[in-house]
Parts: structure tokens; sequence; C-alpha cells
């Protein structure tokens, strides 16, 4: 393409710390392939959660009454919560990670809620049972649930990190919160459709404390990760 | 310059070329954007000392950036989204430098307290002197001989911004040697 008549004037009337800059990333150019777009990437997420969670189930496989947990309000309705949110925060974290991205309250606060509302679930709908009992049964067990639950939420974040690593995130902490929540309630659910121990104790200590308790890692580790681009 | 639409249209197919890899494309987008770019971070940044640092900064975060516009998507949106945010970024970065920034008042007060042992003249400079040459000759063309980052830059022959990080740890280490000289003395 011919030069244009303005480029010229402007050059010469740039500062030169300007112009040597200008030189510097025109001569860094290069043919890149175009980022793919948050549907398609989330797209993958989904493609890879739904193996992550096929093939943890044939592990360690479904809980003997799933069909009726599943068709059961309460319980349904907690599955469906802790996927859906692990839906939407994938593609808010996704979406977060792609430099023109405007933040809004609206879907801080929207999230924040549901999450609120599924941990306040097993003490509304479920059975209510003794913490030193639930704790005694957990460390017989080994914390196996809390256990399974982080080896589901850890491929998920590192495949979600990836992507996002690979778009341009203005906002590092936030694209790192809305990942980390995402595979962590996507690890809830999944330990969910295996655990049969639907008791507020349980459900509270091994399948969603440790996304309380381990939150600031994803965080903090997206403060750096998703912000190695501008470096 | 007037930024109508068959303007943005212009830039659109250059910015498509620049995907591509087109150098001479890219320069004269990056070029032809410069005074609007350069505008928008004038009419947002307070402190007109950091307009250049934060312009220069937002064409960095827009060179990096660049792979993540959509050529099937209008380009005024996602080029203002991004602008808005650079600046965002680059003025929250610069606002963590001034505030880890000491100012040479401070060193005064502090080496103040020292006169009685030597005067404050030989206290600053006996703390220069054990900092790296490197870290000290930031500091003394910038605080000491008033130069501006860019005049002080040029003389070394580096990027404003090393001389930044130079002058940032020579504060540092000055603050640290003349506070343990105090601690000492009390």
């Amino acid at each position: 393409m011919s030069e244009s008549i303005h480029s010229k004037p402007i050059k010469n009337s740039l500062p030169k710390s300007h112009r040597d800059l200008v030189e510097k990333l025109v001569a860094e150019n290069k043919s890149t392939p175009t980022a793919p777009t948050v549907l398609g990437q989330w797209l993958v997420w989904l493609v890879f959660s739904l193996l992550a969670v096929a093939l943890t189930l044939s592990l360690i496989g479904p809980q003997f009454e799933l069909q009726e947990r599943l068709t059961d309000l309460s319980s349904g309705g907690f599955l469906l919560l802790a996927f859906v949110l692990a839906a939407f925060t994938a593609r808010m974290g996704i979406a977060s990670s792609m430099p023109d991205y405007r933040p809004r309250t609206a879907p801080r606060v929207i999230a924040g809620i549901l999450i609120l509302f599924l941990f306040s679930m097993p003490f509304l709908f479920f059975e209510t049972s003794a913490l030193a009992q639930a704790l005694a049964r957990d460390r017989a067990d080994e914390w196996f649930c809390a256990r399974t639950m982080v080896l589901v939420a850890l491929p998920t974040w590192l495949i979600l990190g990836w992507m996002a690593s690979r778009n341009a995130s203005f906002h590092p902490r936030w694209t790192g919160a809305w990942l980390g929540v995402s595979a962590f309630l996507l690890g809830a659910g999944t330990i969910q459709l295996h655990c049969a121990r639907w008791e507020t104790c349980h459900m509270l200590v091994d399948h969603l404390m440790p996304m309380l308790t381990l939150i600031f890692l994803p965080i903090w580790i997206g403060g750096y990760w998703f912000a190695r681009w501008r470096k | 310059m007037d930024f109508n639409d068959a303007q943005w249209q212009a830039w659109t197919q250059l910015m498509k070329l620049t995907q591509a890899g087109d150098k001479d494309a890219y320069e004269r987008l990056l070029l032809e954007m410069s005074p609007l770019i350069y505008n928008f971070v004038h009419k947002r940044v307070f402190h007109q000392d950091h307009v250049d640092d934060v312009f220069q900064e937002v064409l960095l975060s827009f060179h990096k950036a660049k792979h993540s516009y959509r050529s099937d998507l209008p380009f005024p949106p996602w080029f203002f989204a991004v602008i808005r945010n650079a600046i965002w970024a680059a003025l929250k970065k610069n606002h963590k430098i001034v505030q880890r920034e000491v100012p040479l008042e401070d060193f005064f007060d502090i080496a103040a307290l020292e006169t009685a042992d030597g005067g404050l003249d030989d206290l600053i400079q006996q703390a220069l002197e054990s900092i790296p040459e490197m870290n000290r000759q930031a500091v003394e063309m910038l605080k000491l001989k008033g130069m501006s980052v860019e005049t002080a830059a040029k003389t070394l022959g580096i990027s404003q911004a090393a001389l930044r990080v130079r002058a940032h740890r020579g504060y540092a280490l000055l603050k640290k040697i003349l506070k343990t000289k105090v601690e000492k003395s009390e």
C-alpha cells in the first residue's frame, strides 16, 4: 500500500523517542494468527470439561442413586447451579482476558450472589450432620473428595489459563479469579456426581471449601501469568 | 486530522494488512493513529509529565494486543476499548512507580539528623558513592543536576524506561543506606 500523504508529516512531527518506538514496533511486526473468539475458546473449554468429567466418572464411578438425585429439585438444582456457574465463570474469564474487555459490575454481582446461594444450599436443603463426625469420616477416607475435586479442577484451570494467556488481559487478577472459580466449581460438581454423601458438613468441607481456601492461588498466579504479555 | 468513516475504513484495511505481516501498512497505521492516541492519552492523564510515557506504553500494548482484533468486527470499538484499557494499565503502573519513588527531600530529612557526624552533604555523598555506578549516575542526573528524563536518557544512551528503573533502584538503595546510618546513630 502506498504511503499516505499524512504519514510523512506526522512522522517528522513526532518526538524522536516516539519515532524510534514506531520503527522498533514496525520492525517487530510479523504475520500472526488471529486469536480465536471468546465463544470458540469457551467451546474448547466445554469439550475439555465434558471429557474431564466423563473421564473422572469412568474412573471413580457415579453415585448409585444419581438418577434420583438429578430429578430431585434440591440436589439436581445444586448440580445444575454448580455446572452452570462453572460455564458462566469460564466464559467471563475468557472474555476478561481479551484486551477490549470492559469490566462490568453486573456479572460480578450476579456470579457473587449465585456462588453465595450455592454455598448456602447445603444448609438449606440437605441433611445436617455433626462436624466432628463428618471430619472423622473424611480423615478415614483420606479426604478423597477434596483431593479428587482439586485433581479435576487443576487440568481444566490449566487449559483455561493456557487459552487466556494467549489473549491479552488487562485485568489479569480478575481473569485469574474467574478461571479459578470456574475450575473449582467444575471440580465440585464432578465430585458431587460421584459422592453420595449429601450432608451439609461434608459438602461444605470436602466439596466447596477447597475453592474458598485455595482461590487466592489462581488470583495470585493470574496476576503474573496473564500479565506476562505486557512485559 | 479528520477521523471520519473513510479514515476508519482505511485503518481497518491497514489493520488487516498489519495482521498479515505488512510492515509498511503497520508503519502507516501507527503514524496515522499516533495523533489520535496521543490526544486520547493527553485528555485522560492528569500529570503532563506522564503523557509521553503513557503514550509509549499504550503503543506497546496496542502492538502486543493486535493479534486479538478480528477483522470481521468493526475496528473503532475494539481500538478504543484497547486504548482505554491500556491507558488505565499504564497509569496504574506509573502510579506504582511514583508510590515507590523516594523524593530526595526525604533523604535530607533523614540526613539532617546526622549533621553532627559530618554534615548533610557528606552523608549523602557517602551514600551515593556506595551504590552501583549506573544507579548513581541516574540519581545524580535526575535529582542533583535537575535534568529531564529524556535528556538524561539521551546522555546515557539508554531508553527512558531503563533510566527510570536505574533511578528507582538507586533511590531504594539510598533510602536503605541512609536509614541504616540513622538507626546506628540512634
